[in-house]
């Protein structure tokens, strides 16, 4: 049986008297790149803000490499390595591109003031290694001659390059982004794209939610459709291209 | 003007630490702080409490009697409190009204009636009578070119290097970073696997620790009064807005200008017979520089997008 990684039951959630989210089941499999979509209003960034502990759900679990988290804080479930990005880009404003990447990837226990003060060889070392890391992938994101600019300076696709940046350098096992592609230029999609592809080929496990369904279709290996918070289609790109459910969601029953 | 230098320095660094504590606190949280006076006080009616000898009564409660402890003990142990306060008030209060996203506005009113209460609570407790810390009288000695006690020069020199080792912290640690993380965006910083109600926590215990440590340098300098930090508060608010909202650094320099330009304004010809005025100077100082540079001397243009 495939491994499954985050997997749901019986997930629900409702604003007032609206279901945003009514999942029975539903899992995410290792090293898969799977993309969610559905209209406006289907409830996937509430799905994805559940799953990563910002909201809570009303009932139901969710697990995380065979753990509950359904309560779980963010800060938690961002330690057990499944890391998120946002609809609306968020970085760190007021650190530079550099540092947003060093605070990012570094590990607590090597990051103590005294070690920084005194310029351990150990610590220097480590400094050093992360830094090489944080240039590579700043030099593969096209965001290395920006290395040293406050990241509020940054054009609105630089800061996607720079949160996908801070996503990976982590190294997370699982990947969940929310609208990668939202107000990016079309040259700037396709790169980030093929670097999607690229961290999907590298084992990484990722959950995408994605509004350019030729996009979607191109590189997923999985979709799940929701429409109204409920899951109504679950398949290859192809199967899903040709989902009665998945047609009539987008535009609306034939009723004549 | 010059002999009133000294007097500057000495309001710029109460202005200064008590500034600093306001602006790491308002630029982790958001939160504007306006009972920070009460916390300055408490730094000092605490002390006073320790430090006192027995047979004093220095509060309200006849058959509540000082501790009369050695007095560096006794500002540690209020410092302490100080932290202690601050960190039940975030978990008991700003910490739920956070969680039920109440919003900037309502906190700041908030803050206003926990000052108000806590202030007149002090005014029951520890009394309207102006205090002295148990410490004897000391004569001004010259340093370089300013007059003041050895008390208060080692005021000032301890309040410099407190601040030195709070920018060190802030700039070097895991934990400073932690809080200018959470500053720029507590949801990214959880991403990020940051707690960021831990943070919150330390920077409300750390910001009272600070303010508390300011009440102590006024209550030295000066005395000690149930409204003292309110006395002051409109000054620190000057010295945070003057260095740049939510720095650091320039919380430090901004507390320092308005303590001197306060105490220099007494000596300026026009103001003779209106000392009680010196605080318009610098508020106007203030403003006109605000009006040439909006962000703050220190403060930072913001790319909007």
């Amino acid at each position: 049986m495939l491994n499954n990684l985050i997997s749901v039951k019986n997930l629900k959630k409702s604003f007032g008297g609206i279901t945003a989210v009514d999942i029975k089941e539903l899992s995410f499999i290792e090293g898969e790149l799977t993309s969610v979509i559905g209209p406006n209003g289907a409830g996937k960034t509430t799905f994805f803000d559940l799953i990563s502990g910002f909201q809570n759900a009303d009932s139901g679990d969710i697990f995380l490499k065979e753990k509950n988290i359904s309560n779980s804080q963010p800060y938690k479930i961002a330690r057990m390595g499944m890391v998120r990005t946002f609809q609306l880009t968020k970085v760190f404003d007021r650190m530079t591109v550099m540092e947003n990447l060093l605070f990012s990837g570094s590990d607590v226990n090597n990051d103590s003031f005294l070690r920084s003060i005194l310029k351990l060889n150990s610590q220097k070392v480590y400094e050093n290694s992360l830094k090489d890391k944080a240039n590579e992938i700043m030099n593969d994101l096209n965001i290395g001659h920006m290395a040293d600019s406050y990241a509020r300076e940054l054009s609105g696709g630089q800061k996607k390059l720079l949160e996908l940046a801070r996503a990976i350098i982590n190294e997370p096992e699982i990947l969940l982004l929310d609208e990668p592609l939202a107000g990016v230029n079309p040259k700037l999609a396709e790169d980030i794209l093929s670097l999607i592809k690229k961290l999907s080929e590298d084992g990484i496990t990722i959950v995408m939610v994605e509004h350019n369904i030729e996009a979607v279709m191109k590189i997923s290996e999985r979709v799940v459709v929701l429409a109204e918070g409920s899951l109504i289609a679950d398949g290859s790109p192809n199967e899903i291209r040709t989902n009665k459910n998945v047609i009539e969601a987008y535009l609306g029953k034939d009723d004549e | 003007m010059l002999d009133q230098l000294g007097n500057g320095l000495l309001l710029g660094i109460i202005i200064s630490v008590a500034s600093v504590a306001l602006s790491l606190l308002y630029g982790v949280t958001r939160i504007v702080n306006f009972a920070h006076g009460e916390i300055i006080a408490l730094g000092a009616i605490a002390t006073l409490f320790f430090s006192s000898p027995l047979d004093y009564r220095v509060l309200f409660l006849e058959k509540f009697s000082p501790l009369g402890l050695n007095f560096a003990i006794s500002c540690f142990l209020a410092i302490l409190v100080c932290g202690l306060f601050g960190g039940l008030l975030e978990v008991f209060l700003f910490r739920p009204l956070r969680k039920n996203d109440v919003g900037n506005i309502a906190v700041l009113v908030v803050t206003i009636g926990l000052s108000i209460l806590v202030r007149h609570l002090y005014l029951l407790f520890a009394t309207g009578r102006v205090q002295n810390f148990p410490l004897e009288l000391q004569r001004r000695q010259t340093y370089l070119f300013f007059d003041m006690t050895p008390r208060n020069f080692n005021v000032l020199i301890a309040g410099i290097i407190v601040m030195i080792i709070v920018g060190l912290l802030l700039t070097y640690t895991r934990l400073g970073k932690a809080m200018r993380a959470v500053r720029d965006s507590e949801e990214l910083s959880s991403v990020s696997g940051i707690n960021s109600d831990n943070i919150i926590l330390l920077t409300w215990v750390a910001s009272s620790m600070l303010a508390g440590l300011a009440g102590i340098f006024q209550a030295t300098i000066n005395d000690v009064r149930w409204n003292m930090g309110f006395l002051i508060l409109l000054l620190i608010f000057a010295g945070t807005v003057l260095g740049g909202i939510g720095t650091s650094f320039g919380a430090m320099v901004g507390g320092f200008m308005i303590g001197i330009l306060v105490q220099v304004s007494v000596g300026l010809p026009f103001m003779e017979g209106h000392a009680e005025a010196k605080n318009a100077v610098a508020l106007a100082v203030m403003i006109l520089i605000l009006l040439f540079r909006p962000q703050g001397i220190f403060g930072q243009k913001e790319r909007i997008s």
